[in-house]
C-alpha cells in the first residue's frame, strides 16, 4: 500500500520540482527536529486513566518558491512521529500503552515574511495531508488470566494480575483505521543567511487534524485527532536568483 | 512632490496588500475547526429519568464495554437504529411502558455471545424480569436436560465411593454456598467433587471439616499409589478465579499455559488489548502429577468450571467426559480493573459481563458454544432417578486393568 502511494507521489515530485530547480526558482532545504504529539479525544471518563503528550522524531525537507519579497509558497514533505501514551495511576500505577504512529506527511504552506540582508522572520499558514505509514504500540498492562499468588492485601493491580509486556506492530484494519490525514498547519519561520546561497533555520509548525484516525464504523464511537507540535532546524539552499533580490 | 505622492501610494497599496495575506492565512484557521467533540458519558451515573437517558446509557455502555464485538452475531449498530426511536416512545413513570422497556432490552439482547451477560433491574416491578440470553441458548440445545436433583451426588456417593469418604458444607458468600464431597473409587482413584469454586476461602476460614477434606484431596493428588483422579465439575457454577492456581496448581510442577485472553483497550466496540498468555501457576510444594486425570463435566458446568477443565485439559494426561459445558468461559473482574466488563444503567440496571474474552491453547474460543468432551455421555433420567450414574461408571471404566 506504502510502495503504491510513494512511487506515483515520487514521479509527481520530480516532474514538478525538477524543471523549477533548473530553472533556478526554488529554495531546496533540508530539516530534521522534534515532534510533541497530542491525541484529542471524547474517551470520557475512564478513571485513573488519562491521555498524555508523547515525544518523537521528524525528518523531512523544504521547497520553497519565493513569489514576491514578501510571501513564499512552500512545500515540506516530512517524516513525522504522532506518538500518545495512555497512562493509569494510582492502584494502577504502572499501566501504559505508549502507541508510536509515523506519517508521511505532506504540508502546503503560504509564509509571510519581512527580512534584511541575512535575518528573516515569518509566519505560515496552510493545509497537510498526511499517510499513516506505520504503528507500533508498547505497553504494560495487568493479566487478568495470569494470576499472582498474593493473596490479597494488594497496594498495586500487578500484586493481583500478573504484568503483561507488550511491544508489537500494530496491523492496520482497513475497516477501523482511518490511515489518511487531512487538517491545518500554522508556524513560525525564522532564517539565517550563513553565505550567499546557504541559510540555516528554524522552524515551528503546529499541525492540527482535521481528521478522525478511525472510521466511522460505530454510533457513537471514541473520536481521535492529532495535534502535534514540530520544531525543526535545517539548511536552506536559495538556487532562486529572481524577484526577492530585485 | 509627484515622488512623494508615488512613495504614499506604494505605501498604502504595499499596507493593503499585507492586510489581504494576513487574511488570507489567518481566516482559514479561524473557521476550519473541528466539530465540538461531547465527552463519553459514564453510564453509571446516568440520572435514569426518562428511557431515552436510560436506552442511550445502556446502549454506549454496552457499546464500549462488551468485549466480544468481534465474535458476537449482534449487530449493536441496528439495535440503535430500531430501539433508539422505541424507547424515546416510552414513559418511565408509566408501569406498562416499564414492561415494555425490558421486553426491548431481551429483545436486544438475546443473541449476545457471552454466556455470562445477565441484565439485573432495580426497578421493583421489573425484579423478576432478569435477562439472560444463554440460559435461553441452554434450553434450545436438543440434549436440554433439567440439573441433577438437589440431593444426586450425596447419593452417587454413596453408591460409589470407598468408605469412608468425606463431605463438607460451607458459605462462603451467598452464590456459592458450597458442597464437597472427596473420596476413593475401588481404593486407588481419588474422587473430588466441587460444585462451585472458593476452594481457597473455604480452606483459609477454618473450618474443621473443609480442612480435613481438601487436605485429603492435596495429599491424594500427591499420592503416587493412586491411579488417578476424577474430577467431578458436573452442575458446578463456577467461582473464583484465584481457585485456578490453588487447585490446578496442584497437579504442576511448572507453568502451564492453556489458552489466552484479551480484554478492551479503549472505548471503541474493537479496541482489544493483545492476547495474553492464560497461564497456572504450580502450588506451592506441588508435583507434576503424570497419572490419569478425568475431569466430569455437563451442560451445568459453568465459567470456572470450564475454565479448570481447559487448565487440565491443557495436560496430557487428561480426559474429559460428560456433556458439552455451559459456555461461559470469560473472566470477571471490576470495570474499573480493566476500564471493561459489566456496568451498572444509573439507578435502573445492572449489567454484568464478562471482562475478558478466553481461548483455549488451540485459539478455538468456546464461548457461547462450550467446551465439549473427549467422550461423549449423554444424561440419563431413567438412570439418574435411580441414582445410577452412567457418566461416572464411564469415568472408572478408565482406570481399569
Amino acid at each position: 500500500m506504502l510502495i503504491n502511494v510513494c512511487r506515483p507521489a515520487g514521479v509527481l515530485f520530480f516532474l514538478l520540482v525538477a524543471p523549477l530547480l533548473m530553472k533556478g526558482q526554488l529554495n531546496i532545504g533540508i530539516n530534521g527536529g522534534i515532534s510533541r504529539n497530542s491525541l484529542i479525544s471524547n474517551r470520557g471518563y475512564r478513571p485513573f486513566t488519562t491521555g498524555e503528550k508523547i515525544g518523537g522524531y521528524t525528518a523531512g525537507m523544504i521547497l520553497q518558491y519565493p513569489v514576491n519579497k514578501f510571501i513564499t509558497i512552500g512545500a515540506e514533505p516530512s517524516f513525522v512521529g504522532k506518538n500518545y501514551r495512555i497512562a493509569r495511576s494510582d492502584y494502577y500505577q504502572g499501566v501504559y500503552e505508549t502507541t508510536y504512529n509515523n506519517y508521511i506527511q505532506l504540508p502546503i504552506l503560504l509564509t509571510f515574511s519581512l527580512s534584511n540582508e541575512r535575518m528573516l522572520g515569518g509566519i505560515s499558514a496552510g493545509g497537510y495531508s498526511a499517510y499513516w505509514a506505520h504503528s507500533r504500540k508498547k505497553g504494560e498492562i495487568p493479566n487478568l488470566s495470569n494470576l499472582s499468588l498474593q493473596d490479597g492485601d494488594y497496594t498495586n493491580v500487578f500484586q493481583n494480575m500478573q504484568r503483561f509486556s507488550y511491544d508489537a506492530t500494530y496491523h492496520f484494519n482497513s475497516k477501523l483505521d482511518n490511515r489518511w490525514e487531512f487538517g491545518w498547519v500554522a508556524g513560525l519561520d525564522f532564517q539565517y543567511t550563513l553565505v550567499k546561497r546557504i541559510a540555516c533555520f528554524i522552524n515551528a509548525r503546529y499541525y492540527y487534524s482535521l481528521t478522525d484516525q478511525g472510521k466511522d464504523y460505530s454510533v457513537n464511537q471514541q473520536q481521535r485527532f492529532n495535534e502535534t507540535m514540530v520544531v525543526t532546524a535545517g539548511l536552506l539552499f536559495k538556487t532562486n536568483r529572481s524577484k526577492k533580490n530585485k | 512632490m509627484k515622488n512623494r505622492w508615488n512613495m504614499a501610494m506604494a505605501y498604502r497599496s504595499q499596507k493593503t496588500y499585507l492586510i489581504k495575506v494576513l487574511v488570507f492565512i489567518v481566516l482559514p484557521l479561524t473557521i476550519g475547526c473541528r466539530k465540538q467533540l461531547d465527552q463519553q458519558v459514564n453510564p453509571s451515573v446516568t440520572s435514569a429519568n426518562d428511557f431515552n437517558e436510560v436506552f442511550n446509557a445502556f446502549w454506549n455502555g454496552m457499546n464500549r464495554n462488551y468485549v466480544m464485538w468481534d465474535i458476537d452475531k449482534t449487530n449493536w449498530n441496528d439495535m440503535y437504529r430500531i430501539f433508539s426511536p422505541a424507547f424515546s416512545k416510552l414513559q418511565i413513570k408509566d408501569p406498562a411502558d416499564r414492561l415494555k422497556a425490558a421486553h426491548y432490552l431481551r429483545q436486544m439482547t438475546i443473541g449476545l455471545t457471552d454466556s455470562h451477560y445477565t441484565l439485573e433491574f432495580n426497578d421493583p416491578l421489573l425484579r423478576d424480569s432478569s435477562i439472560v440470553p444463554a440460559n435461553i441458548r441452554l434450553q434450545q440445545r436438543p440434549d436440554y436436560h433439567v440439573p441433577y436433583t438437589a440431593d444426586y451426588f450425596d447419593q452417587i456417593a454413596k453408591h460409589y465411593l470407598d468408605q469412608p469418604y468425606y463431605d463438607a458444607a460451607y458459605n462462603t458468600d451467598l452464590q456459592h454456598p458450597l458442597r464437597y464431597i472427596a473420596g476413593t473409587i475401588h481404593h486407588n482413584i481419588l474422587y473430588i467433587r466441587f460444585n462451585s469454586f472458593s476452594i481457597y476461602r473455604a480452606f483459609i476460614s477454618g473450618n474443621t471439616r473443609m480442612n480435613t477434606l481438601l487436605n485429603f484431596v492435596f495429599n491424594g493428588i500427591k499420592d503416587k499409589s493412586l491411579a488417578g483422579v476424577i474430577l467431578d465439575l458436573r452442575d458446578n457454577t463456577g467461582g473464583d478465579l484465584q481457585d485456578l492456581n490453588f487447585f490446578s496448581g496442584q497437579f504442576i510442577s511448572a507453568p502451564l499455559q492453556y489458552g489466552s485472553s484479551r480484554y478492551k483497550s479503549n472505548n471503541n466496540p474493537f479496541d482489544y488489548t493483545p492476547w495474553m498468555p492464560a497461564i497456572i501457576t504450580p502450588a506451592t510444594g506441588s508435583q507434576q502429577f503424570t497419572k490419569k486425570i478425568v475431569v466430569l463435566v455437563n451442560m451445568y458446568s459453568i465459567s470456572m468450571a470450564e475454565l479448570t477443565t481447559m487448565a487440565l485439559k491443557a495436560l496430557p494426561n487428561t480426559t474429559v467426559i460428560g456433556e458439552r459445558t455451559y459456555g461461559a468461559n470469560g473472566l470477571f473482574t471490576s470495570e474499573t480493573d480493566l476500564n471493561g466488563g459489566s456496568f451498572n444503567v444509573g439507578d435502573f440496571a445492572v449489567v454484568k459481563t464478562a471482562s475478558a474474552l478466553f481461548r483455549f491453547k488451540d485459539d478455538r474460543i468456546f464461548e457461547g458454544v462450550g467446551f465439549p468432551p473427549d467422550i461423549q455421555v449423554p444424561y440419563d433420567e431413567s438412570t439418574a432417578k435411580i441414582y445410577v450414574d452412567k457418566q461416572l461408571e464411564e469415568a472408572t471404566s478408565l482406570f481399569a486393568p
